[in-house]
C-alpha cells in the first residue's frame, strides 16, 4: 500500500485493512439476500 | 502529503450514511431483489424484458420506469436491453472475483463490494484480485463472519469519489 501511494501521492482517500473494509460491506450488503435465496 | 490509514467508522460520515441508508431501501425492492438473485444464479446480464416479465401483476410501463430509477440512481446499470451492473455484480469483467460455491465466478464492482457478497449471501465466498502496484495476485475467503487468515496484512484503498462521477463502478 505504502508503495503504491508513493507511487500516487496525489490520489485522495485513505488506505483501509481489509478487516475494517469488511464492515462497510456488511453495511450496504448484509443480510440483503439471505432470508429470500432459496 | 502522509498515507492515511483509516478504520471504517473514520470513513463514515452523516452524508454517506444517509446516502447508504436510501440505497439500502431500494435494494430491498422487489424489483432489485430478483435482479441480483438472477446475477447470484448466473453471470450473465440480465434481458430487461425478462425482467418485466417476471412481475406480470405490474403494467410493463410501470415496471420500466422503477428500472430507469435504479438506472438513475446508480443502483443498476441498463444497456443495450440488458442490466449489466447491480451492484455488487457487474456483468462485464472487473479486477475483482467472488467465487460462489456450486454456481461459479461473478465479478464485482469494487473491494467492498467483495467483501459483501459473504454478507449478503450468508455463506463463505472466496474472493480473488490483485495489488494495484506491483500485481502480485490476492486470494482470501470471506464468510458472514469476517476474512479468512490469509488476508492478513491486505490493505484496500477507499478513493474518494468525484463530483462529477455519476457512477460509483467508475470512481477510484
Amino acid at each position: 500500500m505504502r508503495a503504491w501511494w508513493e507511487a500516487n501521492p496525489t490520489m485522495e482517500g485513505a488506505g483501509i485493512p481489509v478487516s475494517e473494509a469488511f464492515k462497510l460491506g456488511e453495511r450496504a450488503f448484509g443480510g440483503l439476500l439471505k432470508a429470500q435465496t432459496p | 502529503m502522509t498515507l492515511l490509514i483509516k478504520s471504517a467508522a473514520e470513513l463514515v460520515d452523516p452524508e454517506l450514511v444517509a446516502r447508504w441508508t436510501t440505497r439500502r431501501a431500494a435494494r430491498e425492492t422487489e424489483i432489485l431483489q430478483a435482479i441480483l438473485r438472477a446475477f447470484v444464479e448466473r453471470p450473465d446480464p440480465i434481458v430487461v424484458e425478462e425482467i418485466i416479465q417476471a412481475f406480470p401483476e405490474r403494467a410493463p410501463d410501470e415496471s420500466r420506469a422503477a428500472l430507469t430509477r435504479l438506472d438513475k440512481k446508480d443502483l443498476i446499470q441498463i444497456r443495450d436491453g440488458h442490466v449489466d451492473l447491480a451492484y455488487p455484480f457487474s456483468a462485464t469483467p472487473t479486477s475483482f472475483v467472488v467465487h460462489l460455491s456450486g454456481r461459479g465466478d461473478r465479478y464485482v464492482c469494487c473491494a467492498i463490494d467483495a467483501l459483501g457478497v459473504a454478507l449478503m449471501l450468508g455463506e463463505s465466498v472466496r474472493i480473488r484480485s490483485r495489488c494495484h502496484h506491483c500485481g502480485d495476485s490476492l486470494e482470501f475467503s470471506a464468510d458472514p463472519f469476517g476474512v479468512g487468515p490469509s488476508a492478513d496484512g491486505v490493505m484496500m484503498w477507499a478513493g474518494k469519489r468525484c463530483a462529477d462521477e455519476r457512477r460509483a463502478s467508475t470512481s477510484t
